[in-house]
């Protein structure tokens, strides 16, 4: 493909994040309108309380202007750069995602790459040795962990590599610099990949024993081609499709999909806030977050399809097929 | 180089200098340096903002430590001074209080009657929104002159004196809220108080990190350093405490007790927390008296607080704990009072024989809300369903958000039905809570009568407690209302459950008492 | 990791097959019929009943009265397992169905037709994902009201948008391979070619995917049940049962285990059967 004609499809793409940005905004802004006593029934919930309070309360947030003009202010604050104040602690939210982003980041990301690695490798192994027992117990026990609910998961995590054998931090982000930071975030980030291990080994197994039937492995073996070689060089790669798919679907649930390691190691990640949010109808920060997804998923999908160009050349966009 | 030598010269002063100042130093302190003392603190919901008026929550416990109030509760819950050193009703309309001069805010400007009056005008001010402004309901305004704050209440109130050591009485620095009243309390604006300590951290869902202020008026608190560690799940808090990353906790769960118990100590302590279900009394068939004394009949309330709460609760015959009454009347007088309340001890035969004599004797199906936010509220309510479903009343359980379940009861639409209650009063007043349940006052929209109890007998009664100047006989008023009111049976009282401490093992804290989220609590804290 | 070369003829059998099925295929079907068995007639041959409470023997560890203990109300847990296990089975089922069956169409559709179609797809796709799940949950609970049907639907809504990706993702592949190449220039119209020739080549990953997302589903429900959407609070169910059982977690470890080794079962169950019921059509 030309670079030029990739340039322009990149724009494009990138393009289209306003779109989405926007519809995604307005569909979640309208949900949570739709929620009975929004931010002030779950601020004061089970609070005695008067008309007088509740109405001040509405008048400061701007609850009682229609909806349209609601939303208009928010738009207009956004393309300011003014994201609006979290109705539950009072930061602006820009500062709320900020404190957490890069934490959520670097948990996935680890979190992710450390299951692609371990899934990768174990799902080549057991490609390559197709209908052993290895075979059977590498698949078997990749769905065992990934069947196990995350929950489970993490609290045996934390009982028995944290507490027992104190290997890790048992909760939190330590009191020190990154270092102490990224240490804290290891375990959380072991259990973050356990979960999608099983998916992962399967479509790597499978994806490699579609490439390993192919003649030209046959073809290239018995010109005397070193297997190993075969296999790196020439089956991976052609395997690499759907695994970067199965990549970037994990990606793509990167930001908000780890609260239930949030919240049993006591971590402020984007998941809780998001939590958090919707359970007091945090407008604000609702809206924040879901901007904020809604650029993370257009970017992951850029990435994972440019990946896709490079893997396998075959593999074109922007052209409708007959 | 000339500048080479200059700055060696420099650093050599300067270091010659630290040396003698060290030495100095050390001549002069004591002879050896203590270790600061830390507390770490579990807490399982991450705070919301350090400011009362955007925050009416259970996070006064941290902002006790950091905001003087205008006067405090004693351990019997008498009023007591603090940032005001007296104060006075020089007639039942108008409260005068003497603020004290040397207190000092954490940045070392100095406490001024001009912070006092915005602290609490700030209740009063339609666009700041106050989330407490209903306790502020009585008052006219709110004036300050030399070293004295006067309020003026429209009507008398009994309730009023009580809420400057309330979450209302709070004090805050007017210049710093005014410079950004917004996001104040939020972590990028944080509170400037005259209270024993100062925030220096506040990541949200993570910790807040508290340490002295140095300028603080009264007696030092032990603690140098507080940290508040959010864990929201039990188990890391569980482990957490076993392993002493945290000091201790007032967030156990009741069905864990025994768990807790066998690697820290337990405390409980009253917190008059009062549970107990609203019906309904203009819906049928609810309005008839007979199916209400069978609800209740055929709820064994000791096995909610024996069983399921693990003691730590006792079962209620009305709104208010008879613990609140301790301070101003004798013993005797508040049993006398009590043990004339029309009460239910369980009992499914009577349940059944007064089915049969109402107008639903094949029973009936209902609903109840419950809010998804509190597992002792949803296994509370699980628990009466299978209680009711032996007198012929199919109760179906509706799960819901915490807030939209409260906005059905803020609507105050007809049918209400059965509401789940759970409530505290916010001062040591029984006047507070006996208003809510049972006068007809909030029997409206935004109101807490969801029994529509509606008795003129009654509503004289506590109006007029409303308006005693002496705490006696408010309180006795309140006891006659809670008599009255216990006769037609509008509310179903289920438990009046105390609060509990866990702290690490060797660890005690005595002294306990409701409110003691509104004081230092901190200083209770007996280590080893 | 051995690089020993595979294997020549490639093999299902080994091991002690019975009538050439692996003895763990065996017991993944056992289990499931298990699970079937105790679905429909455990609770009336069981003699405790799930929800009978007991309020003085809360969060009790597994003695003789109570073979797996009781839970934060008292209810036996072995009885709270067999009768959990009816909606362990439909409710996970009908959400990877959904997700399977709509995936199949519209993925297969986006990644073969490429181009304006499939970006209008996936955007589409992009967009459920960004919504959070939990927001529409809650919206659904105030404005419909709670059930288990609206928590299926709930959950298959969220489920479908990774199916849709992966397959997409594999279409997009085939679509670039010579077999398809040839179809279309022989003539085959699109729909057969769809259906008729990606389909079947991407039924491995379909297979896998529905697997996961029943186990996946199994405790999804859980987590809305605990917000409304879902079979009534207290009523049996293992998800519910392992979100309850959290707080027990060391007063009676069983509550919470015990339902996470059946979902674990019967999840890895199923996942193993479609495993070598693929394999075995496909003669691979």
């Amino acid at each position: 493909m030309h670079t030029q004609s990739i340039v322009l499809h990149l724009l494009r793409r990138l393009l289209m994040l306003i779109p989405l940005a926007i519809a995604v905004s307005l569909v979640v802004f309208l949900l949570a309108s739709l929620i009975p006593g929004g931010p002030v029934a779950a601020l004061l919930a089970g609070k005695a309380t008067d008309t007088a309070t509740i109405e001040a309360m509405k008048a400061r947030l701007h609850l009682n202007e229609p909806l349209h003009m609601q939303y208009f202010y928010w738009i207009s604050g956004v393309v300011r750069g003014d994201f609006g104040t979290s109705i539950f602690t009072g930061q602006p939210v820009t500062a709320a995602i900020g404190e957490r982003i890069w934490i959520t980041l670097v948990l996935n990301l680890a979190g992710v790459l450390l299951c692609l690695l371990a899934g990768g490798s174990l799902g080549i192994a057991a490609a390559v040795n197709r209908g052993s027992l290895f075979d059977r117990a590498i698949v078997a026990f990749s769905l065992f962990l990934s069947s196990a609910p995350p929950f489970v998961l993490a609290i045996a995590g934390l009982y028995f590599l944290a507490y027992k054998l104190g290997w890790f931090p048992l909760f939190g982000l330590g009191r020190g610099g990154p270092l102490t930071t990224a240490w804290h975030l290891v375990l959380p980030a072991i259990i973050v990949s356990i979960s999608p291990l099983g998916f992962i080994t399967k479509m790597v197994r499978a994806a490699m024993i579609d490439q390993l039937d192919q003649d030209y492995v046959t073809f290239a073996r018995a010109r005397g081609i070193p297997f190993r070689q075969v296999l790196f060089a020439h089956a991976f790669r052609n395997a690499m499709v759907p695994v970067l798919t199965a990549a970037g679907l994990l990606f793509v649930g990167l930001l908000t999909g780890t609260v239930f390691v949030e919240t049993v190691f006591g971590i402020p990640g984007m998941g809780r806030l998001l939590v958090t949010a919707v359970q007091f109808n945090d407008f604000p920060v609702m809206q924040g977050v879901v901007l904020f997804v809604a650029a993370w998923i257009v970017l992951t999908n850029l990435v994972i399809d440019l990946l896709y160009t490079l893997v396998d050349p075959r593999v074109q966009f922007g052209r409708a097929s007959r | 180089m000339q500048r080479g030598r200059l700055h060696d010269a420099l650093s050599t002063v300067r270091s010659a200098g630290l040396a003698v100042a060290a030495i100095a130093g050390l001549a002069l302190s004591a002879p050896a340096v203590a270790q600061d003392k830390e507390l770490n603190w579990g807490v399982r919901d991450t705070p919301r903002a350090l400011f009362a008026p955007y925050n009416y929550s259970g996070d006064v416990m941290i902002m006790s430590l950091i905001q003087d109030q205008l006067l405090t509760f004693g351990t019997g819950g008498e009023l007591q001074p603090a940032l005001a050193t007296s104060w006075e009703a020089t007639d039942p309309l108008t409260y005068v209080y003497t603020i004290r001069t040397d207190a000092v805010f954490s940045d070392g400007t100095p406490v001024t009657v001009d912070d006092v009056v915005y602290s609490l005008n700030l209740h009063l001010d339609p666009a700041v929104g106050s989330q407490e402004a209903s306790l502020f309901g009585s008052v006219e305004s709110v004036s300050g002159e030399g070293d004295k704050v006067t309020v003026k209440l429209k009507e008398p109130s009994s309730l009023w004196k009580y809420i400057p050591a309330s979450i209302g009485g709070y004090i805050w620095q007017k210049s710093s809220v005014e410079k950004d009243t917004k996001n104040y309390g939020s972590p990028q604006n944080l509170p400037v108080g005259s209270g024993p300590y100062m925030v220096t951290e506040y990541v949200a869902d993570s910790h807040v990190t508290l340490v002295r202020n140095p300028h603080y008026w009264g007696t030092a608190p032990q603690f140098d350093k507080i940290t508040f560690t959010v864990l929201p799940d039990d188990q890391t808090r569980f482990l957490a405490l076993q392993q002493g990353d945290i000091d201790g906790t007032f967030n156990v769960p009741n069905t864990a007790l025994a768990q807790w118990g066998s690697v820290a100590t337990l405390t409980n302590f009253p917190s008059y927390i009062w549970r107990g279900l609203t019906v309904d009394m203009e819906q049928a068939p609810f309005n008839d008296i007979h199916v209400r004394k069978a609800l209740n009949y055929a709820i064994d309330k000791q096995a909610l607080a024996a069983g399921l709460l693990g003691g730590l609760a006792v079962p209620s015959s009305t709104v208010n704990d008879p613990g609140i009454f301790v301070g101003t009347l004798p013993q005797a007088e508040i049993d006398a009072a009590y043990g004339k309340l029309l009460s239910f001890p369980y009992d499914l035969e009577k349940a059944k024989e007064e089915m049969a004599a109402s107008s639903v004797p094949n029973g009936f199906a209902t609903t109840l809300n419950v809010p998804e936010d509190s597992a002792t509220i949803s296994q509370i309510a699980q628990a009466i369903k299978q209680s009711w479903a032996a007198i012929g009343v199919d109760l179906t359980l509706n799960m819901m958000p915490g807030g939209p379940r409260f906005q059905i009861i803020l609507d105050h639409e007809p049918n209400l039905g059965v509401q789940v209650i759970g409530n505290v009063p916010d001062a040591p007043d029984p006047v507070q809570m006996a208003l809510q349940y049972f006068s007809s006052v909030q029997a409206v929209k935004n109101g807490n009568n969801s029994s529509n109890l509606k008795d003129p007998k009654i509503d004289e009664v506590l109006d007029n407690a409303l308006k005693a100047t002496d705490p006696a006989e408010a309180a006795r008023l309140v006891l006659e209302a809670q008599v009255l009111a216990s006769e037609q049976v509008p509310v179903v009282p289920l438990i009046w459950q105390k609060s509990v401490v866990a702290l690490k093992q060797g660890w005690t804290m005595d002294d306990l008492q409701a409110f003691w989220n509104m004081s230092v609590w901190v200083n209770k804290l007996k280590t080893n | 990791m051995t690089l020993a070369a595979p294997a020549a003829p490639v093999r299902l059998t080994r091991r002690l097959p019975i009538l050439g099925v692996p003895v763990i295929v065996w017991l993944s079907i056992g289990f499931i019929v298990l699970t079937l068995l105790v679905a429909l007639v455990g609770e009336w041959l069981f003699p405790i009943s799930p929800v009978a409470q007991d309020l003085y023997r809360i969060s009790t560890p597994p003695s003789a009265d109570h073979w797996l203990g009781t839970d934060e109300l008292g209810r036996d847990v072995l009885a709270r397992l067999i009768a959990g296990s009816r909606t362990a089975i439909i409710g996970p089922f009908i959400v990877a169905l959904i997700g399977f069956v709509v995936s199949s169409l519209v993925g297969i559709y986006a990644g073969y037709s490429g181009g304006a179609v499939d970006n209008i797809i996936m955007r589409v796709v992009d967009f459920i994902i960004a919504l959070p799940g939990l927001l529409i949950a809650i919206v659904l609970v105030s404005v419909l009201g709670g059930g288990y049907w609206l928590a299926i639907g709930v959950l298959s809504l969220l489920n479908v948008q990774g199916d849709i990706r992966i397959v997409r993702g594999a279409a997009l592949k085939e679509r670039s391979l010579t077999y398809i190449e040839a179809a279309r220039a022989v003539g085959v119209p699109k729909p057969r070619i769809m259906y008729g020739h990606i389909l079947p080549n991407i039924l491995a990953l379909s297979a896998s995917t529905f697997a996961i997302d029943f186990a996946g589903a199994l405790v999804a429900l859980a987590g809305l049940a605990f917000l409304g959407l879902g079979a009534e609070v207290g009523t049996p169910e293992w998800g519910s049962m392992l979100a309850e059982g959290q707080a027990l977690l060391f007063s009676n470890p069983a509550a919470a285990l015990a339902p996470a080794a059946a979902i674990i079962l019967l999840a890895v169950s199923v996942n193993l059967i479609g495993d070598w019921a693929y394999d075995r059509y496909t003669g691979r």
